[in-house]
């Protein structure tokens, strides 16, 4: 019971501030110009996206490397779990490394940038395609042992998700189920903001606001659906 | 639920990784189940049963609470 007070009162304060930070948007009169901010904003968005790519590409390299080493006893253990963490490091570093190129890609073609960004934005997407591409070929190499599915096959994820055992399926769940939860939240403000955006800037947002909200709308469906058939 | 895990191997001198080999499961697996952060299926006791030749209840003991 006092957990739902609390969760009541927090909706009730959110509720407030949502209402008065909206009656203050819609009585101001002012306007956010965020295009001074575009030309250092994709310089730093881009060099953040090539520190991620050269990291992920050592990260590869030094898997391979551990992966050769001829270790046992508590050595090997110790090599094992490194080579774990520096895979997850990788696919992190590797991902976050698109998303970016991404971001500073369609900032080159929305705004007025020097063709050299849009250019260094593509070759970086590229490479981090690339080594995300060739991570899970990693696998093989860490795990040699193990059938593992090959990575030009159509149902990769499905069959690596299989051959997974209950230890590694428990943490991916673990991690699944935060991300799942985290995601939500983060999409519903990401949707409050661009309403408020919308507003000051005079800028409508509306596509943006209706692709989020398909997003959220097909996410947990398909989430409701695959637990509630089981 | 307390296990023999790290006994067992030390006994039979073997890390998790020999370990998670001759049980064919990961070496996380084992890793989470000897700090016990994760209680094994009856499918992965009895692989880790097999590689110690010993009953699962005696690898994964449950305090008597834990039962009722």
């Amino acid at each position: 019971m006092k957990k739902y007070g609390s969760l009541i009162g927090q909706l009730v304060i959110g509720a407030l501030i949502g209402f008065f930070g909206m009656l203050a948007v819609l009585d101001g009169d002012f306007r956010i110009d965020l295009s001074p901010y575009a030309y250092p904003g994709n310089l730093i968005i881009l060099a953040a996206a090539a520190v991620l790519a050269v990291f992920s590409a050592y990260r590869y390299v030094s898997i391979r490397n551990l992966a050769k080493q001829d270790l046992s006893g508590e050595e090997e253990d110790a090599a094992e779990g490194r080579m774990y963490r520096h895979y997850a490091d990788a696919s992190l570093a590797s991902t976050l490394a698109i998303l970016f190129s991404l971001a500073s890609m369609s900032l080159s073609l929305l705004t007025t940038q020097p063709l050299w960004l849009l250019i260094f934005g593509l070759v970086l997407i590229a490479f981090s395609f690339i080594i995300s591409g060739i991570l899970p070929g990693l696998m093989k190499n860490m795990y040699p042992e193990r059938d593992l599915p090959s990575i030009t096959d159509k149902k990769y994820a499905e069959k690596l998700l299989n051959v997974s055992d209950d230890g590694e399926k428990h943490i991916m769940l673990g991690g699944l189920y935060k991300t799942h939860i985290t995601m939500n939240s983060l999409l519903l403000g990401a949707i409050v903001l661009l309403l408020f955006y919308s507003i000051a800037s005079d800028s409508s947002q509306l596509f943006s606001i209706f692709i989020i909200v398909g997003i959220l709308a097909i996410t947990n469906t398909q989430y409701q659906f695959s637990i509630r058939n089981k | 639920m307390k296990t023999r895990l790290k006994e067992l191997r030390a006994r039979l001198g073997i890390n998790q990784t020999e370990l998670a080999k001759r049980a064919k499961i990961s070496r996380q697996t084992v890793s989470l189940i000897e700090r016990g952060e994760f209680m094994p299926s009856l499918l992965i006791a009895t692989k880790i049963a097999r590689v110690f030749k010993e009953p699962v209840e005696e690898i994964f003991q449950f305090e008597e609470e834990e039962l009722k």
